[in-house]
């Protein structure tokens, strides 16, 4: 049965995983199991088929969001077993910056290694960033840039976060085409990630 | 000689795509973020989502449009002499390769250095640089800044970038303009220079670069420039850079659709602001890598797409720009060579007007002066293919063959010395064709070495004509004032 839900994730296959997800939770499946080796392991799967440029980004995002319509049926299961995500993160595009395919990616490969992902979209200024720490709590904050002209904001968001006196409480990890692992050092950010795919691993890693 | 063209779309085909793009703009709509505009497109009968900020365009609307808007104009430059007028030509072009038109790049937002190769942030050195070359050399017909200088505040930096430009060069030129109010100061400069309100209006001098952001939304910015530029009298081109599988459907008819759908309602706007603004079509979709999201500038599909665009912007009459003779390479080897060829050749003999912009070191990844010097070289190149050649009675040469007769050679002949100089492309000094011992005694160079040295070469040498000293003045008057106004 897990079989079946993972290879319908892989597939991308939306309704194939919740109707899997459905059977199985009838079956009396531990929900956590179809969690980990249904759905996670698919995706990491997906994730090194990526690496390995045997699946392209259009694949990874429908296997994604097939994950994703099994989760909608899991999460009240998981709640009630009290089955925690992986980790939380934080994730947005900074301010000025309306460039969103990168991070949504990013969002849907952290969702599918099975962090909680609060997305705040995009021109998100460095309060924003402050706020949604002290909201939510998370394990990690994300940031997203595609424009050189906005990556300095990236700077100003660790700065905030620092004065705000929550920098230790959260890793921060950055990403975007002009990003690049020299950047990532020079603003202070914990990890940089090339991709959507490494990101995921990098945070998991880092855990 | 007959026209060599190139096409890839048959003509029920451009009418389907056509057809796709009017239901387009009718059911999708183009989400235009901007009060002033969403007025005028009502006003002249589009459906408009105030809240949304969606105006949906209807099909006798734009066919109105693109029936009203000219489809030939001039952009000068400042050549005080008529004999040696300093212009880019956009129309309907004929045979051979008159009228291609090159720009090189508006501007870069990194540089690569030319003596180091290694990237860094643009200065006013390169600006000065990049202007210099341009006026050199003989096939870029406009001067773009090339570098987005990061010395200069960036509140008056496209003011700044233009004077330099208009001072630097006779020829005409552009870079990009960030917003309205910097707008109108780029267009006082024009003004200056061309003589008067009615004189730029009677010689443009600069077009307005409108870009949409796919899928089918309008930048506030860009309209607000748009505006200043036409209601100045300039002319419009417009070009979305969708891309297929990101910003643009997974297929390249789907992104044709599209793209066409944007820039027809680019020409709707131009027209309600300015009606008979003349236009340029730019059709400049690219596909997106699927292994990574990234915008690709060298795919066999942009070569694809710039053909089909042109014949799509040929069947309403347009002169059109395709994004073709770029690469997505780092350095001057063979896949910047593949890339560049293939796709600059087949727009050219498609009919495109202009084309990508020159001096760009692969995908936008900064400006280059010896990418600059290799583009000029490439249209030279292919301007030869588009020329073709005469077929008569003195070219087939039966006389002179007659005359050498089996076993001779035609070095020396009179006919020889009168067709060679037309007949045969000389490459300049970048192009290696030496014996291989020649090659290796000249130090084993590669074209980015040779670039280089000719990039020495010509900055070193070659001096432009200058501005009138007291036009000059009044050029950095007004920067002084934007300055102060906008800084």
């Amino acid at each position: 049965m897990l079989d079946a839900i993972y290879q319908s994730v892989i597939e991308g296959d939306a309704q194939g995983v919740s109707e899997g997800v459905q059977g199985a939770l009838e079956a009396g499946q531990d929900p956590g199991e179809i969690l980990n080796q249904g759905m996670i392991s698919a995706m990491a799967e997906v994730g090194r088929r990526f690496e390995a440029q045997e699946m392209f980004v259009p694949e990874m995002l429908i296997a994604a969001r097939a994950m994703k319509a099994g989760m909608a049926i899991l999460k009240p299961y998981l709640l009630e077993a009290d089955i925690e995500p992986v980790g939380r993160v934080v994730l947005a595009t900074v301010k000025g910056d309306l460039h969103d395919i990168g991070k949504n990616l990013v969002g849907m490969m952290l969702e599918g290694a099975g962090f909680e992902v609060v997305d705040l979209g995009v021109d998100v200024a460095p309060e924003g960033f402050v706020e949604a720490v002290q909201e939510h709590r998370p394990d990690f904050v994300g940031m997203s840039a595609l424009l050189t002209t906005t990556m300095p904001s990236m700077g100003t968001t660790v700065e905030a976060l620092e004065e705000a006196g929550l920098r230790e409480q959260v890793k921060v990890m950055v990403g975007g085409a002009p990003v690049t692992q020299q950047f990532a050092e020079e603003i202070g950010a914990d990890i940089y990630a090339p991709d959507a795919s490494s990101a995921a691993n990098r945070a998991k890693a880092a855990l | 000689m007959t026209t060599i063209r190139v096409q890839c779309l048959s003509e029920q085909e451009i009418q389907a795509v056509h057809e796709a793009s009017l239901a387009i703009l009718h059911d999708t709509g183009v989400r235009v973020p901007h009060g002033e505009t969403l007025d005028l497109l009502a006003d002249a009968g589009a459906r408009v989502d105030r809240m949304r900020e969606i105006a949906y365009l209807p099909e006798d609307l734009v066919m109105e449009c693109i029936g009203r808007a000219a489809k030939e104009y001039v952009l000068y430059g400042r050549c005080a002499d008529p004999a040696k007028e300093c212009t880019a030509r956009f129309g309907r072009r004929g045979l051979g390769s008159d009228d291609l038109v090159l720009m090189s790049t508006p501007g870069q937002y990194a540089w690569v250095d030319w003596e180091t190769g290694r990237r860094r942030e643009p200065t006013t050195q390169d600006l000065h640089d990049a202007i210099r070359l341009g006026d050199a050399l003989p096939h870029v017909t406009i001067v773009g800044a090339m570098a987005i200088v990061t010395d200069v505040p960036v509140e008056y930096r496209d003011v700044f970038l233009t004077a330099e430009l208009v001072k630097g060069t006779v020829k005409p030129t552009r870079c990009f303009v960030a917003d309205g109010r910097t707008a109108r100061y780029v267009l006082e400069i024009y003004r200056t220079v061309a003589g008067g309100d009615k004189a730029l209006r009677a010689r443009p001098m600069v077009e307005a670069f409108f870009e949409p952001i796919s899928p089918l939304q309008w930048p506030r910015d860009g309209l607000d420039v748009l505006a200043e530029f036409v209601r100045a009298g300039q002319p419009a081109s417009f070009g979305p850079m969708a891309m297929t599988s990101g910003t643009a459907p997974g297929t390249l008819a789907g992104t044709l659709a599209q793209e066409n759908a944007e820039v027809l309602s680019g020409i709707v706007v131009t027209q309600l602001l300015a009606p008979g603004t003349p236009v340029t079509y730019g059709g400049i979709p690219h596909v997106m890598d699927p292994r990574t999201s990234i915008c690709s500038f060298g795919s066999p599909e942009q070569a694809l797409m710039g053909m089909a665009m042109v014949q799509i912007a040929r069947f309403y009459g347009f002169p059109v720009y395709v994004n073709v003779g770029i690469t997505d390479a780092k350095v001057p080897d063979a896949q910047a060579g593949m890339e560049k060829g293939a796709s600059m050749v087949l727009g050219v003999l498609a009919g495109a007007n202009t084309f990508g912009h020159a001096g760009i070191c692969g995908t936008d990844h900064g400006g280059s002066l010896p990418w600059l010097l290799i583009d000029n070289e490439l249209m030279a190149y292919v301007k030869r293919i588009a020329r073709g050649f005469e077929v008569n009675a003195d070219t087939l040469a039966t006389e002179v063959v007659h005359a050498v007769g089996p076993g001779g050679n035609y070095l020396a002949e009179e006919h020889t010395v009168r067709h060679f100089r037309h007949e045969i492309w000389i490459p300049g000094p970048m192009w290696m064709r030496d014996t291989w011992d020649g090659w290796e005694s000249g130090g084993r160079t590669s074209m980015g070495e040779r670039a280089a040295s000719e990039v020495r070469r010509i900055l070193a040498a070659h001096e432009p004509e200058p501005m009138d000293e007291a036009l000059a003045q009044e050029v950095d008057r007004i920067v002084e004032s934007a300055r102060r106004e906008l800084g």
